[in-house]
């Protein structure tokens, strides 16, 4: 796959000697979704805004569609589209203009003009308040603006900063598939804490901690890094039977409202249990979790914090 | 170009809210001394321009360092700063498009007065007077960005930028002659740029003045070389948060 953006080596060190991303080396590919998660404070708003050429790097390069972004950066305002972590908005501009405006810079006009407009709005659900100031927008809806303003901006890749942060979760689903739908023609980076939005979007994760990339691959690979107890939740037709078998295997488990909830060491033991409690009475209800991204993510934070 | 011509119609757009403050700056606060010093006496030709004159320049000064030296500042927030980013518009042109809006805000007014001032003015060097009121303009908004890029603080710039106002207005000869006044305290309105930019407006109105018209065009050129200077050296920086941390 062609490369779009390359990162190599950057490290940022503030003036205040606070070292925020430390030899950092991150790919993008055409078409790829990828994400960076990491605690707060982990440096990836300020990996993000270098590479937008908001903040220059200490040390290391980036490049961008093979051009060296920060000897020259016009490139990224011609092919990159950005939404800001935070709510940020023009007060007395409406919806329409501020999206407009961003199709305004980038040379549309007339029907082109009117028809990419209508598009970003109806595709974001913003027809309702296309009207509206910014001042009169909540949070989520100001997100949602900005997310249209980096679609109407954005030629080959579009760098998001926790893009659905504040968003319900119905709005939620549909941008994850309005952006899993433009791979056709862009790459994605993305930024985020909700490790749903990490699961369902990306093809590949950096996880950064204290400034530095601990650990990257697809979400999958991640997951299977440590060996993490397997959670189950489960409900059978005969409760008095399999509180038997449990306890006859020795296996702790808690019993609240007919559902049992048990942790195993791994996943092939619990797939055998579920089996095994099966063939005795017939199992109505399961939560299987095994092993969880989150979890994996979590421990592999505070093994690097160790 | 069309960049610049797309940001101007946004800033007007964003003024839209401002409106009532814009009135305010630009209209009343100059006007209400001019307004003063004309119900005070029985102003009449050449005396009148001279207000007038005097007025222009106040309206200029009022509507230039108190909002867009504020809106400067306000543009150079973080926050504005990574909104602004997302827009394929680079930062100078952003500048420079305000800076071009609030020069169309005051326009009308600077036209009419000074059509007014012409026209009942007994002799006009016009080439002076031009290159006077270009020059003049030139400074007052080279001055304004400077003003707005050095402050950091939006809220110190809001009650700061006033006070600058108010000084340069009250400590030039915009509604009074500086002739009759005692030498030392001439001397200290002559550190003034803005008596010099007076100067620059009212010689080729055909009123005599002590101040010598090369001396204040040094003056100003000088001044306004050092505020290019630092201007377009924060302006042209391409990482634009990385002087807020």
């Amino acid at each position: 796959m062609d490369k779009v953006l390359d990162v190599v080596n950057v490290t940022k060190i503030y003036p205040n000697g606070k070292k925020a991303n430390d030899c950092i080396n991150l790919e993008v590919h055409k078409g790829e979704i990828v994400g960076i998660i990491g605690p707060n404070g982990a440096g990836k708003t300020t990996l993000l805004r270098q590479i937008l050429a908001l903040l220059e790097p200490t040390e290391g390069s980036i490049t961008l569609l093979g051009e060296d972004i920060i000897a020259d950066p016009s490139i990224i305002k011609q092919e990159v589209g950005y939404e800001p972590q935070y709510p940020l908005s023009f007060p007395s501009l409406t919806v329409e203009e501020t999206i407009g405006f961003a199709l305004k810079f980038k040379g549309y006009k007339g029907e082109a003009f009117s028809n990419k407009l209508s598009q970003i709005i109806e595709t974001l659900n913003l027809g309702e308040v296309r009207k509206y100031y910014g001042y009169q927008l909540s949070p989520g809806l100001i997100k949602l603006q900005l997310l249209g303003v980096a679609l109407a901006q954005s030629e080959s890749i579009l760098v998001l900063d926790e893009p659905t942060s504040m968003i319900d979760i119905i709005n939620k689903n549909h941008i994850w598939d309005i952006l899993s739908e433009s791979t056709a023609d862009k790459s994605l980076l993305i930024a985020s804490h909700d490790m749903n939005e990490v699961k369902k979007l990306c093809d590949r994760v950096y996880l950064l901690v204290n400034g530095k990339v601990i650990t990257e691959g697809s979400p999958g690979h991640i997951s299977s890094l440590l060996k993490l107890p397997c959670k189950i939740s489960f409900s059978t037709s005969n409760s008095d039977q399999t509180e038997s078998l449990l306890a006859q295997k020795q296996i702790e488990y808690a019993l609240g409202d007919g559902i049992f909830d048990l942790s195993v060491d791994e996943l092939s033991a619990g797939i055998d249990l579920i089996k095994e409690i099966n063939d005795q009475t017939s199992i109505s209800y399961i939560q299987f979790e095994a092993p969880s991204f989150d979890e994996t993510i979590m421990k592999l934070v505070e093994s690097s914090h160790e | 170009m069309n960049k610049i011509f797309t940001a101007i119609e946004m800033e007007f757009k964003s003024l839209r809210i401002f409106w009532l403050q814009l009135f305010i700056v630009v209209f009343v606060l100059p006007f209400s001394y001019a307004f003063i010093v004309l119900v005070s006496g029985n102003l009449q030709g050449s005396s009148l321009n001279y207000l007038l004159s005097g007025y222009i320049v106040s309206t200029l000064i009022s509507t230039f360092i108190n909002m867009l030296g504020l809106r400067i500042t306000n543009i150079r927030q973080q926050e504005a700063l990574e909104l602004y980013s997302t827009y394929a518009i680079p930062f100078p042109s952003i500048i420079i498009s305000v800076c071009l809006s609030y020069f169309l805000i005051t326009l009308p007014i600077i036209l009419i007065v000074l059509g007014y001032v012409v026209a009942t003015a007994q002799s006009v060097n016009w080439f002076f007077l031009i290159c006077g009121m270009l020059l003049t303009i030139v400074f007052l908004l080279l001055i304004s960005v400077y003003l707005g890029l050095a402050m950091k603080n939006l809220f110190i710039a809001n009650g700061l930028f006033q006070i600058i106002t108010w000084a340069l207005i009250l400590l030039a000869p915009i509604y009074y002659s500086l002739e009759p006044l005692n030498p030392i305290f001439r001397g200290i309105l002559l550190v003034n740029p803005v008596s010099h930019l007076l100067n620059l407006l009212r010689t080729p109105l055909g009123f005599e003045s002590s101040v010598n018209l090369v001396y204040s065009y040094g003056y100003i050129v000088l001044l306004s070389i050092l505020a290019f200077g630092y201007v377009s050296k924060r302006i042209n920086s391409t990482h634009i948060l990385e002087k807020i941390f």
